[in-house]
Order: structure tokens, then sequence, then C-alpha cells
């Protein structure tokens, strides 16, 4: 205090404050730990804000020697506390019986209006962008089951790869509502496309009855489903870790009560329909349940 | 630094130094390390008795660190904004966009927010800048409370969550717009006058900092104004992240430890069932950009009238915006504020959802 002008101690604890949530969002971004955290959406503004906080971090070097405040930086703490915590305890992936994210939600709404309009979109898309392989080579469920796994596993940049898988989604759809005639295509609901195929079979349940589906999820047993269904539930990120929803469609399976709550399985079955709270939902019916992995990317996360 | 009394004037300026300090940093520090002592020993305690309590603390630790991470950036987002408000425009220019006369304000204020597209994390720092600029706090009220709701992205997420039904994305726009309006006229009945309502402590802060950034008001080279810009947003961050810390710390412990299915399974209807699930909407804070999906969960056990509640009134008012509010503003404004914005949004909310739905 007596010779306030050596060191300024609040502005030296401000920088390594700054730079080092700096590295720890880049570090998360770049580490891909960031999907336990925030939708990919906010990547972009992340490394933005990394960069903001370096770039005043080192404008304020020239700050180090002026006289110390009044105040002592004490406040520092509610910055310093946040910033240990984040990076000695890891993140966690919730799953359904942590109490984040309860309320299932099954259904969207049920006029097919939207979805029309939806379609048209993406068919707009599709012309424009190059026809995805994994779509086209649509045989069985192994082919497809496997594709968008390998995509899963490699870690690659986030924004990128969300962005692709949007435009690979949508391009997906038109095509499997066109070579529907067909009927031995197989939809396969994984990371990728969860939340999408739920929005789509829900809005236009009537075309898609009596297609065959594979859904991967955990097993999901809420009261009030009854005693022969439980739901492959995944949790969806909407925007953060504080607002996860539990999102899945409703299966009938007369050996439900062996399944194993939160268990990872791999549903086959058929799209059928029946009503859940008064409203109607599409249903599958169970052919087989088997046992899986827990995918790399528990969460799912919606498309806007 | 204000002298409270004139004895004060002839003490040695360290005897003082101790005696300011005592009245608020340490206050929030001794709080803060009794917190923490008080968890260890908690958890000391609980650590026997196995898992639960330590996934609850994994969760809270996950989801108070996810809201950081999300927050902070559109928080710099706002602060930046706000230092560049501060640095670059002279206040009679923002003062003209936001007249006082003819209630103009009001207008400008109601739409501004198309053009600034954040949630409501970034749009404290700025309403608060418009008010140290002068503008009427009413209409930078206003601004703030519409802002959330007319930013395009909350609009498009709402569009999303609700695939078939564009006419509630339609309704949360009408009815919030409406409802800031209302919220910033009845406030003006108060007739608040801008430094009346701000910290004390804030205005002192500009003035600790005058030498840097107070002077680019005339006219210096844009690489120096942006150095200030900068360094003025970080002293900002470090004053208003402070509350969003501890926001964001409150929020992740209702999350963690209030089950949502208290609130799911509560079979209330009506006016019970809007204040519900505006009382959720205020505990558990969820982004506007994001909070629709969240609403859609609740459609099936509530009526749409109190999901639109939850939608309308969570981006105006949640426990991080009360926090982020009395980074700026004095508590008894902020209080004042908070009932005038529940209230209007519940008398308002009440009437528009049995006309409307």
């Amino acid at each position: 205090m007596k010779s306030p002008k050596k060191f300024n101690l609040e502005t030296a604890l401000k920088i390594l404050l700054l730079l080092g949530y700096a590295a720890f969002f880049l570090y998360i971004v770049f580490s891909d730990a960031v999907s336990m955290y925030v939708h990919p959406r906010i990547i972009p503004y992340i490394i933005f804000a990394a960069a903001v906080m370096t770039a005043i971090a080192l404008l304020s070097f020239s700050n180090l020697s002026e006289p110390t405040k009044k105040k002592k930086p004490f406040y520092l703490l509610f910055f310093a506390v946040p910033l240990l915590m984040a990076v000695l305890l890891p993140a966690q992936f919730f799953d359904a019986g942590s109490g984040i994210a309860e309320g299932l939600q099954l259904t969207a709404a049920t006029s097919s209006a939207a979805s029309e309009t939806t379609s048209e979109a993406s068919s707009e898309i599709s012309s424009e962008a190059s026809v995805p392989t994994e779509s086209s080579t649509a045989e069985s469920a192994e082919s497809i089951y496997s594709a968008p796994e390998s995509v899963e596993t490699v870690p690659t940049d986030s924004l990128a790869q969300s962005a692709a898988s949007q435009t690979d989604i949508e391009s997906q759809e038109p095509q499997a509502t066109a070579s529907e005639d067909v009927g031995d295509d197989v939809i396969v609901m994984d990371s990728d496309n969860f939340y999408e195929w739920i929005d789509q079979i829900t809005n236009s349940l009537d075309d898609y009855i009596g297609r065959k589906i594979v859904i991967t999820g955990f097993v999901y047993k809420g009261e009030g489903l009854g005693e022969n269904r439980f739901v492959p539930a995944r949790l969806m990120m909407v925007c953060c870790a504080a607002d996860m929803v539990t999102v899945g469609l409703l299966c009938n399976y007369d050996q439900t009560a062996e399944l194993e709550e939160n268990a990872w399985v791999k549903v086959t079955g058929i799209i059928g329909k029946s009503t859940y709270e008064g409203e109607e939902v599409p249903e599958i019916e169970v052919s087989e349940v088997e046992p899986t992995e827990k995918p790399d990317r528990e969460y799912v996360y919606p498309y806007f | 630094m204000r002298i409270e009394d004139k004895s004060s004037e002839e003490k040695p300026a360290e005897e003082q130094r101790p005696r300011e300090k005592k009245k608020r940093p340490s206050d929030l520090l001794s709080m803060l390390l009794i917190i923490l002592t008080a968890a260890y020993l908690l958890f000391m305690v609980l650590r026997p008795f196995g898992d639960t309590i330590l996934s609850h603390l994994e969760t809270f630790n996950t989801v108070f660190v996810s809201i950081l991470i999300q927050a902070f950036p559109f928080m710099l987002i706002g602060i930046l904004v706000s230092s560049a408000l501060h640095i670059f425009v002279p206040s009679e220019w923002i003062i003209k966009v936001f007249p006082a006369k003819h209630g103009l304000g009001f207008l400008t204020a109601l739409f501004a927010g198309i053009f600034f597209p954040v949630c409501e994390c970034a749009i404290v720092p700025v309403m608060a800048r418009l008010v140290k600029k002068g503008v009427f706090p009413p209409i930078a009220v206003t601004f703030m409370l519409s802002a959330p709701i007319i930013n395009p992205i909350a609009i498009i997420s709402t569009l999303y969550a609700f695939p078939n039904r564009p006419e509630i994305a339609l309704m949360r726009v009408g009815f919030g717009l409406l409802i800031a309006l209302l919220t910033g006229l009845t406030l003006s009945l108060f007739d608040q006058k801008s430094p009346a309502v701000l910290r004390p402590e804030e205005s002192d802060d500009p003035e600790g900092c005058q030498c840097c950034c107070e002077s680019p008001a005339k006219k210096q080279k844009t690489a120096v104004r942006i150095k200030a810009m900068l360094l003025h947003a970080g002293d900002e961050f470090f004053t208003v992240g402070k509350y969003l810390v501890i926001g964001a710390c409150l929020t992740s412990v209702i999350q963690t430890f209030v089950p949502k299915s208290l609130f799911e399974n509560l079979n209330a209807h009506n006016w019970l069932a809007l204040l519900i699930m505006m009382a959720f909407a205020f505990l558990f804070s969820a982004c506007s950009t994001s909070d629709a999906f969240i609403a859609r969960s609740f459609m099936n056990r509530f009526s749409a009238g109190a999901v639109m509640g939850f939608m309308v009134f969570g981006p105006m008012m949640d426990v991080k915006n009360l926090l982020l509010l009395l980074s700026n503003f004095k508590k008894g404004f902020v209080l004042k504020l908070t009932l005038i914005i529940f209230a209007v949004n519940f008398i308002a909310l009440n009437l528009l959802t049995t006309l409307f739905l």
C-alpha cells in the first residue's frame, strides 16, 4: 500500500482469471467436453467470449503499474471458485434419474399443416445439397445404423459436424417419405436425428404407420405409462445443462417389466398409433429389445 | 470516495480504508466462506451415506458451470454493447432515440430488441447503460422487458417448439410487448429519475475509471477508444459477472434440489396454474431462447394460458435477472420493479388468456 505504483494485485488477478476462463472455454470446445454443457450452437459465442477475454487480459497488462484502488479484490473469489469447480470437477452426463430432466415429452401437436411446410423447405435444401451417401444406401437396418455411429465416435469440430448432420437429416427426411411406398427401408433413430424423427413422425403419423423403426435410447418407465409400456428415451439439451428435456417415442412391449430402468437398449418395432393423456401419439409395437452400448454423446440437440 | 463525517477527514487515509473495506466485499466474502465451510462439513458428514448426495453435488456442479458457460458469452456481448455506447455514443444521441416526451421513447423501446438478438443475460448491462446515459428509467425498463421476447432467436425457437401452432409464438410476442409497455407505464407513475434508481457505488465506479474512459469523449484515435472500450468492458465484466455467478449458483441449487415433478403434478387451474407456472419460470431461470421447449413439456398438464405465463414472464424476470439488476440498481428500485413486473404480468395474462385462449 505504501508504494502503490509498484504492482497492482487486483489487475494481476483479473488478468489471471480472464485468461483462465478463456483457456477453459477453448479447452472444452476443442476437447468436445462442451457437448456436456451447452448446445453446439453456443460454440461460436464461446469462442468469441474467449477471444474477448484474452484481448481484455492482454490490454490490462498496461494497467499493472497503476495505483491500487481502495477496494480489496476479495470479490474476485466469485470468479475463482466457479473456475476451480469447472476445472476440478469434471462434467457429468445426466440420466433420467438425476431429477434434472423430469417431465417426459412424447409429442408435438397434432395437425400436420406445419410439417408440410417443413418438408417443402427441406426438399429445397436437398435439391441444392449433394445427396448424402448414408441415406441413399438405406437397405438394411445394419447398414444405416453403423453409418451415423462412425460419425459420432469421431469428435470432429462439433459445429461443422452439427451443421453437416443437419443437412443430412433434412435431406434424409423427404427421401424417406418418398420411398415410403417401397416400405422396406427402416427408420433409425440415433444421436444425430432423434428429435427430428420424433417431430416428423408425430406430425405426420398417418404416413408412417406400419414402418419399421429402430430406436436407441435408455429405458424410461414413468408412472402413468402403464404396465406394458416404456419409452426408449434420450435427454435433449435445448440450450444448456440447466434445461434438459426427456424425449422419446412410446413403446408397447409385453416384457417391459424385465427391462431395467435407465439401461441402454436398441429397440426394433413397427410404428402404430395410441393415445397418451388424451392425445394421439405414435406407439411402437416392439418386436425386439437388445441391450446396447451407451453412445459417446448421450444427449441429443434440437436442430434450430 | 465518500466521506461520511467531518472527523474522518482529518484521519489518515490508511485508517479510512479498512473501514470502507469492511462494508461490502468482506461481508460477501465471509458469507461465501461460511457457505463453503458449511458445504464442506456437510459433504464430509454425508459422505458415508453414499452416492445420492455425491451425484447431487455433481449435478449441481455441471448445471452451475453450464449456466456460466452459456451466460458469460451473452453477458459479454451485452457488456461490449454497453461499453461501446459508453465510449462511442454521446448521451444526447441516445436520449434522442429514446425521447421521454409523448411516450415516443416507449415505441422505440418496444421494438429496439429486434436489432439486438440476445437473451436476457445480455440485456441488463445495456439497459443499465441506457439509464446511466439519462434515458427515462421506465423506457429503459420497457426495452429490457420486450427485447428478450421480440428477439428473433426466441421467436424462431418458439415456432420450432410448437411446430403446428404459430399462433402461440404470435401471442407470446403480442402479450410480451403489451405487458412490457404496461409495466413501463406503471413504473412511470412512480416518477423514477435516473440518479435515484442507480446504485451509488456504481456512480462511484465510472468516476474511479474516469482517467481511462471518460476522456475519450474528446476526439481521439479509434484504436485508443477501442482499447478504452475493452478495458471498460473488463471492469464491467467483473462487477456484473459477480451477480451472474451468484444467480447461476442459486438457479443450480434450485434445479438440483427442487424436483420439477413438484410443479408438474400440481393439478391446478386458471389463475393458480398461471401463478405456479410464473413461479416456475422465476425459479428455474430458463433462457428466453430455449424456454419454449420446456414450456411445451408442460402443455399436457397445464392450460395454454398458464404455459403462456411461463413464456412471457420468464424472460422478463427470474432469479438470474434479479441479481443482474442488483448489480446496477438500488435494492428498493429492483424490489419495486420486480413487484410491478409480476403484478402486471399476472393481471394482464389472466385477462388476455381468458380472452384469447
